[in-house]
């Protein structure tokens, strides 16, 4: 089980900010994400920031990039600064 | 074509004069930093001390200051950097810039010394200078409570008084904070400079000005970092992707991430502290976090301040980084050079090499130390000098985590490497905005691009510090480039295919953005929405400003900025980083966790259009419109 974690706005709308989820890729956890939050949850999850295990998803294989067995997935919805 | 008007004021014997700003050089510069950086070095003999009474302090606006351009409420200080001995800018906003432009000034050129502590009054075209010994000691916010209300103020506190070396200048509850511009300001025995008028500010364009300004700030609000991101969280909304991303400087930079990241973060400052959000005058965006210290209601903290004062010194108490924050500002310090040279004080502490009192996580006290910093009270009073000195006098250098002597910002450069660059090179030091902010790319932002990578993150470096330049220049807010990012790459998200190729394409384009500053500016001979700046310039000024010539106003200012640097015996050996940043992994599995500047400089050097030792060929500067005779060797 990967451990999924929601920061901000997201966590507030999923009403929870830490679950576990199966799943081999971010894809396929995300998948699970829909089916227990629904579709409006899932694309705002999505189109965060989303850190396996201190990397950058979108650095590595995107969507596709591997989950293993315990990792940290982040969701962190965009944000500004400097 | 409305020409800026600047007054030389010589605290000395108190007269002034206007100073003309030639359409030449206006064009060339537009104001703000780049001008600033120009008129310091016509103004200044090289090797001067920067607290002599010879030594410049411009303060200066742009030429969107007070035109209700959005966000454009910014004022600059250039000076003598009081840390690294180079060129200073220091930015702030505030009201101060636009009563100081509608007094009928659009800068002031400050020299000599007062006798006695005095302050600047400017109002409706006049100027002249009183002894203020009623204001001495007094903190930024008692100064300013015992001005008249109706003045833009900038004053400085108790640290500036003393001359410490990251002393600011506060206006309002808003800061020029970094390279000491409040020492400056204490040196010359100017406390305050107040300034009131009612003139109105000509637009060239006034039409065509009000309509390009209503779409700008429509597409501000619509976008998602300057409409939903910035007004929500402020900086601090970066926090967690920073520690998510192993780039939040923890236990003076050693490591980059803090486990009790989440106390200190964005989203817990605006869930548990958040009073309201605010902004600077004429801006949409309203970054600014409210929080209460003591029952009163304050600015809160930046992002920059939540790590520096958080996971750098091991602490997670977020009720004391507001606290130290608000004591920062009213004392008169910078909390990026104070919270950087408070780590270095404490792991030199922990390696048994001095001790100042200050250990890492243990802060019931720091309060008080910071008070003593501001008036360099004890042992602990000596950290008023910086990391750098404190280095060269108790060991320590390679984990003394400044460049040039201006201590880093909050962003671990071994997780944005292209951030180790700018921040190498930028011309005031250690700082992530003049270094150009990859990190927003690399580690921190919606773009996916590879943050460990050397390549392409010269050229890209080279554009966003010149962008970056010329934005600062005409007195735009910096936060207006983040809009800079299509929102099309944040519908799909960072993980996506779009985002990912928009990542890699801007690597990829290298070999085009290498060369590109040769031809500029007649390759980008247009003005697009997606940077509407430099339109906006056309229309308030009537400079034929296009989007090739606006970020060659940027070049123009970046090198003229290094050239004051090169005479001020700066080299291309200060181009650097401490050894922990450069030679120790961040991670110890991954080798490319270092900051490999040199793999990176030869290249940042050669798209400049600089020599091997970093100096700009002549050539570059002919073709910039920079005098020839400047160019000094490094």
């Amino acid at each position: 089980m990967a451990i999924v974690r929601y920061y901000g706005e997201l966590a507030a709308k999923m009403g929870v900010k830490e679950e576990e989820y199966p799943g081999n890729t971010v894809s396929q956890v995300l998948t699970k994400i829909k089916k227990a939050h629904g579709s409006d949850l899932y694309h705002e999850a999505k189109r965060c920031h989303i850190i396996v295990d201190h990397c950058n998803a979108g650095s590595e294989k995107g969507f596709r990039t591997p989950v293993e067995e315990n990792s940290v997935v982040e969701f962190i919805p965009v944000c500004g600064g400097g | 074509m409305i020409l800026p008007v600047y007054a030389k004021i010589n605290m000395t014997n108190g007269e002034w004069e206007r100073f003309p700003i030639s359409q030449e050089l206006f064009s060339k510069y537009l104001g703000g930093k780049s001008l600033g950086a120009r008129l310091l070095t016509d103004l200044t003999e090289p090797g001067i001390d920067c607290f002599a009474p010879e030594a410049v302090l411009i303060v200066n606006t742009g030429p969107m200051n007070g035109t209700g351009a959005p966000s454009s409420g910014r004022f600059n200080m250039t000076f003598k950097n009081v840390l690294t001995g180079g060129i200073a800018s220091s930015n702030c906003g505030g009201t101060f810039g636009m009563l100081l432009k509608k007094s009928g000034f659009d800068g002031l050129i400050i020299t000599g010394k007062a006798d006695e502590l005095s302050k600047i009054i400017i109002e409706d075209g006049d100027i002249h200078i009183e002894k203020c010994p009623e204001l001495a000691g007094l903190n930024t916010e008692e100064a300013q409570e015992k001005l008249p209300k109706r003045y833009g103020k900038l004053v400085i506190g108790p640290a500036g008084e003393n001359l410490v070396r990251y002393a600011l200048a506060a206006s309002g509850e808003r800061v020029a904070g970094r390279c000491g511009a409040g020492a400056v300001m204490g040196s010359k025995n100017l406390k305050a400079i107040i300034a009131f008028g009612t003139k109105k500010v000509e637009k060239y364009d006034p039409k065509g000005f009000a309509e390009h300004t209503k779409k700008w700030v429509d597409a501000l609000k619509k976008h998602p970092m300057t409409g939903n991101g910035l007004p929500r969280y402020g900086s601090a909304g970066l926090l967690s992707k920073a520690n998510a991303s192993s780039a939040l400087p923890t236990h003076n930079f050693s490591k980059g991430q803090y486990e009790h990241a989440h106390d200190i973060s964005g989203e817990t400052l605006a869930e548990t502290k958040l009073v309201r959000n605010s902004g600077c005058v004429s801006c949409p965006i309203r970054c600014e976090r409210r929080v209460k210290v003591g029952g009163k209601e304050v600015k809160g903290p930046e992002y920059e301040t939540l790590c520096l004062f958080g996971s750098n010194i091991d602490s997670n108490d977020l009720d004391l980084i507001n606290a130290i924050n608000y004591d920062a500002d009213v004392l008169g310090m910078d909390t990026i050079s104070l919270g950087g040279t408070i780590a270095f004080a404490m792991e030199l502490q922990e390696k048994g090499m001095a001790d100042f009192g200050l250990k890492f996580g243990c802060v019931e006290d720091l309060r008080t130390a910071i008070s003593d910093i501001a008036y360099r009270r004890g042992k602990v009073g000596e950290l008023a000098e910086g990391s750098k000195r404190l280095s060269e006098k108790y060991g320590g250098k390679e984990f003394a985590i400044h460049s040039k002597g201006l201590e880093l910002a909050a962003y671990e450069p071994r997780r944005s490497t292209g951030m180790g660059l700018g921040y190498a090179t930028s011309n005031r030091g250690g700082c992530h905005l003049n270094g150009g902010y990859l990190a927003l790319m690399e580690s921190v932002g919606v773009v996916s691009m590879n943050a460990q990578t050397p390549k392409g993150k010269p050229e890209l470096t080279v554009f966003f510090q010149n962008a970056m330049e010329a934005c600062s220049a005409a007195g735009f807010c910096l936060f207006t480039m983040q809009a800079i990012v299509p929102s099309l790459i944040f519908k799909y998200g960072s993980a996506s295919f779009v985002s990912r190729a928009f990542g890699q394409a801007l690597l990829m384009v290298r070999p085009v953005l290498g060369k590109v500053w040769h031809l500029m500016p007649w390759i980008l001979p247009v003005n697009m929405m997606l940077m509407p700046h430099s339109k906006s310039i056309k229309l308030a000024t009537g400079i034929p400003m296009t989007m090739g010539k606006f970020v060659t106003v940027g070049e123009r200012g970046y090198n003229t900025e290094r050239l004051y640097n090169l005479r001020e015996g700066l080299t291309c050996e200060d181009d650097s980083l401490p050894d922990r940043l450069t030679k120790v992994q961040q991670d110890p599995k991954r080798k490319d966790t270092v900051v490999d500047l040199k793999t990176m400089l030869p290249v940042y050097y050669k798209v400049r259009g600089w020599d091997s030792k970093g100096v700009p060929t002549a050539k570059r500067l002919e073709k910039l419109g920079i005098p020839v005779e400047q160019r000094k060797e490094g």
